[in-house]
């Protein structure tokens, strides 16, 4: 019995290597609007996080925040994860026929916080598992917000990151993270983590431990709409929006898992590492759980280095947290740049596979799965996107970071006190344009 | 290399075509352009672009109505028949042969960048029994000590594409093709 395994966690098409000439260029770019946000920005915080906005007329925030158009979204989210589940458990046995591994690694884990970049927090407002919770919560007379015993405050994000690692994992390392079995495995311990977890430390549990919500709330924070601090849906800057993130703790491990498991994934797919693993006597997972575990360590590695040295140039008393936002836009834009074109060609695969649910040759929506091919994809055009999303990452995430460094630090060391974060923010760029091109 | 080609091939290569290639990777006759001069602003483009893509990607728009698939049954693989997999005129045909001794494979994994359309021909032999897979394309076929995997078609997808013996997870190829 051959397992339906499924390369580069769920597609086997990977994109070419961007040029030469186009990762130079991006390189370029981004060293030279480090330079001139260092030298001739704005020298007074011009960001007003979760004060900023202009709030949207009144119809359509109320539309937007009405109850009927929330519980509407509950349902979609309820139909669609039943829906899969039910395909998981009934439909195609063959995991390339079945649109359940699809709908985890392509429209949960990517298009969801792609969407939410656009939309904002998109898994928060569809989430089954949340509604789930909200019924049960009301079945027994409860607050939904109210669990058992209180969430700790100090554990901020970490169960979220603890999550989110083991997730990465799962989609980067066992040979079987495709399988229908395993998909299954990995939905019912989400699931059961999740409703297990809101039912004694509340709702709040889902803002913390789930990896999906966290990951998409984050992205959200970019999305053109917003909701001010006053409770006020606005129009904003996504840099305000970048600023409004709070600094909680374990924020700076979840943007580093991220960071470092993309990371992986790019070099996972070059020659020098599939030869290492084929020379190596050690199992193809524990090779693959070191070198994931050693890209995550290495980004996180430097990330402490630049803190550590910004603290002593800038302001010993500031915590290191207070920059960890200024590396979401750098992790979202190498995350688009790796999966664009996996959303793109899987996303709509998996719609399509979903609606045959049974395998029963059904088809809802009327269309092969054929019809969506990669000779869409001009390789120049998305050689070019890549490196627009990894520099316009860069950028957003070199403003965010000069802006709290003039608002935090003294004037006097303000300067060169953001200078090691801007190196980081050099490094990664130039890491990740290395390996969209090695790769 | 050349100690097994040339060996008859079996006929009774059992190879079946599976998952989503099936048919034909259909072509989007006119390709669509976003239109908007200089004047627009940047951010407004930019944030059209990746609305329209971010729904593309996720929103179940997966092509516009006109797409058709166009040409006879491209990706295929064939036991003995090889005859159908027509070559385009601008691209010349390459052949890839491997053999694998003890989960060791000649020659040695290489990344090989062919231009789209090339018509490839691959044949595997190997001392134990496996399954050969072109990823992307998901073609499969049974490779053993008594038969060899042949798999023949026209690379119509670009992309970075992985040909893997799949239960001993040894990767034979890289093919980039642009």
């Amino acid at each position: 019995v051959t397992p339906e395994v499924l390369a580069h966690g769920i597609a086997g098409r990977q994109d070419l290597p961007i040029p030469f000439s186009t990762a130079v260029a991006g390189a370029l770019v981004a060293l030279v609007a480090t330079f001139v946000i260092l030298s001739f920005a704005w020298r007074r915080s011009r960001l007003r996080g979760d004060g900023a906005g202009r709030a949207l007329p009144a119809w359509l925030a109320g539309f937007l925040d009405a109850p009927p158009l929330r519980w509407a979204l509950r349902a979609l989210g309820l139909l669609a994860g039943g829906w899969i589940v039910v395909a998981l458990l009934l439909g195609p046995p063959t995991a390339a026929d079945n649109p359940a591994p699809g709908a985890l690694y392509v429209l949960l884990w990517i298009c969801v916080p792609l969407l939410s970049l656009l939309f904002g927090p998109v898994w928060r407002a569809v989430s089954p598992l949340r509604t789930i919770h909200l019924g049960l919560a009301r079945l027994g007379g409860r607050d939904p917000r109210q669990g058992l015993v209180a969430l700790p405050r100090r554990w901020g994000y970490w169960p979220g990151a603890v999550l989110l690692a083991a997730f990465v994992w799962l989609e980067l390392v066992p040979a079987s993270r495709a399988t229908l079995a395993v998909v299954g495995l990995a939905i019912a311990s989400y699931a059961m983590i999740m409703i297990l977890g809101s039912l004694l430390f509340g709702s709040g549990w889902f803002d913390r431990a789930d990896p999906f919500e966290i990951y998409s709330s984050l992205a959200a924070r970019l999305a053109p709409v917003g909701r001010r601090g006053d409770g006020r849906l606005v129009l904003r800057n996504p840099l305000d929006g970048l600023d409004s993130i709070p600094p909680t703790a374990g924020l700076p491990a979840v943007v580093l898992v991220l960071l470092g498991s993309t990371a992986y994934d790019s070099v996972a797919g070059s020659l020098q590492w599939i030869r290492l693993v084929q020379r190596s006597t050690l199992p193809p997972e524990v090779l693959g759980t070191l070198g994931l575990a050693a890209s995550v360590a290495v980004i996180a590695l430097a990330y402490l280095l630049a803190v550590h040295t910004a603290r002593v140039v800038g302001s010993p008393h500031r915590p290191p947290v207070l920059f960890a936002h200024s590396l979401l836009p750098i992790a979202l834009g190498y995350v688009i740049a790796h999966y664009f074109t996996l959303a793109v060609l899987q996303g709509p695969r998996t719609v399509i596979l979903a609606a045959d649910p049974l395998g029963t040759g059904h088809n809802l929506l009327g269309l092969s799965p054929s019809v969506v091919s990669s000779s869409m994809l001009l390789p120049a055009a998305v050689a070019a996107l890549q490196v627009a999303a990894v520099v316009a990452g860069h950028i957003t995430g070199a403003v965010a970071a000069h802006d709290r460094a003039v608002r935090l630090f003294p004037p006097e060391t303000a300067r060169w006190g953001q200078l090691p974060l801007l190196l980081l923010m050099v490094g990664y760029t130039y890491l990740g344009l290395t390996l969209l091109f090695a790769g | 290399v050349g100690r097994w080609y040339g060996r008859p091939e079996l006929a009774a290569h059992r190879q079946r075509l599976t998952g989503m290639h099936e048919d034909t990777p259909a072509r989007i006759a006119p390709r669509r352009r976003v239109r908007g001069g200089p004047r627009i602003r940047g951010a407004v483009l930019a944030a059209a672009l990746a609305a329209m893509a971010a729904l593309a990607a996720c929103g179940g728009v997966p092509a516009p109505p006109e797409s058709q698939p166009s040409s006879p049954a491209t990706p295929r693989a064939t036991g003995s028949a090889p005859a159908e997999a027509t070559p385009s005129p601008t691209a010349a045909a390459r052949r890839f042969e491997f053999m694998i001794v003890n989960g060791v494979a000649d020659p040695p994994l290489e990344r090989v960048s062919v231009e789209r359309g090339t018509a490839v021909r691959i044949v595997v032999a190997s001392d134990r029994p496996d399954e050969l897979h072109l990823h992307g394309y998901d073609l499969r076929a049974e490779v053993g000590p008594d038969r060899e995997a042949v798999l023949e078609l026209r690379l119509a997808e670009a992309g970075l594409f992985e040909l893997e013996l799949h239960d001993s997870g040894l990767v034979l190829l890289q093919l980039a093709v642009q």
